[in-house]
């Protein structure tokens, strides 16, 4: 099988809420934003070896507990199309910082292809943001299902 | 591979030079010089509502520079910025000159950011909103 190089994603967030809070907001799917909460359908044992299973438009994720820490670290194996069916991992790192909590994802062992890059889609996805955005003022949400479909123009 | 590396630096010059200094973990990236600058003129809110506005068609000078507050030479600056990166591009049409907007530079950018990095984004600004609106809420009754 041919070999990827692959990449790793930082991104980080300072939550205004205590640690345990965020920690148990992250496993939650009623919480907004964690992974769960858009799901179609949900299966989520958040445990050490527990799996995870979602879908969103039709698109699978699969996944593996390796570390549940609370409230600090949560880790667990990704597996989706845009993975191209390998093994990547998300890490979560909960800090306290004073009152609020500084969170850490780490998506690391992503393939870095130009189908995950989504040169072409990205291209044209980032210009309508652009022009949405600014030219507006109104602030464009994410899609999945957009960014996940080839655009035809 | 050093004598095919200095014969390369040989033919191309200073440019090839250049790229050098920028081998980075995911490879060499060439044009790296052009991502700077795009990255640059996109990292200020100004320039990015000017980017905005030039991408409903193009403008002159002073219809750019009437949205805002700053004085008309810190659009300039904007606007040199925005040119550096080519991203905008000043065309003559009788008497007047108008800005239009290039949006190929912006390619370079949206090659560099992954599928997951635009996700990953999107669901914690999503986590870190609610927080701040429970917060939110919580300080009002509070009151």
């Amino acid at each position: 099988m041919k070999n990827f190089k692959t990449i790793e994603i930082e991104v980080e967030r300072t939550i205004p809420a205590p640690l345990g809070e965020v920690f148990d907001g992250w496993l939650d799917p009623k919480i907004p934003g964690n992974p769960w909460n858009a799901a179609e359908k949900l299966i989520l044992q958040p445990k050490v070896d527990g799996l995870f299973y979602w879908t969103l438009k039709g698109t699978s994720h699969y996944g593996r507990f390796i570390e549940v820490e609370r409230p600090n670290r949560i880790q667990h194996t990704w597996v989706s199309p845009n993975t191209l069916g390998k093994e990547s991992t998300v890490t979560v790192t909960f800090r306290k910082q004073g009152e609020d909590t500084l969170m850490t994802l780490v998506h690391s062992a992503l393939p870095d292809t130009e189908v995950a890059r989504g040169h072409e889609k990205g291209w044209t996805y980032f210009l309508e943001i652009f022009r949405e955005q600014f030219g507006t003022g109104s602030r464009r949400e994410y899609r999945w299902e957009e960014a996940h479909t080839s655009v035809k123009k | 591979m050093f004598d095919a590396l200095a014969r390369m630096e040989h033919t191309q010059g200073h440019h090839f030079k250049k790229c050098l200094r920028y081998i980075t973990p995911y490879g060499v990236m060439s044009h790296v010089d052009q991502l700077t600058n795009v990255l640059t003129a996109i990292s200020h809110p100004t320039r990015r509502a000017i980017i905005g506005q030039l991408a409903n068609g193009p403008a002159r000078f002073l219809d750019v520079a009437r949205p805002f507050e700053t004085a008309l030479n810190a659009v300039t600056k904007h606007l040199k910025l925005l040119e550096r990166a080519s991203l905008i591009e000043r065309r003559k049409q009788g008497r007047e000159v108008y800005i239009s907007l290039r949006g190929e530079p912006l390619r370079e950018v949206a090659g560099w950011l992954h599928e997951y990095e635009r996700f990953w984004n999107k669901q914690l600004d999503e986590f870190e909103r609610y927080f701040r609106n429970k917060k939110d809420r919580q300080r009002r009754r509070g009151k």
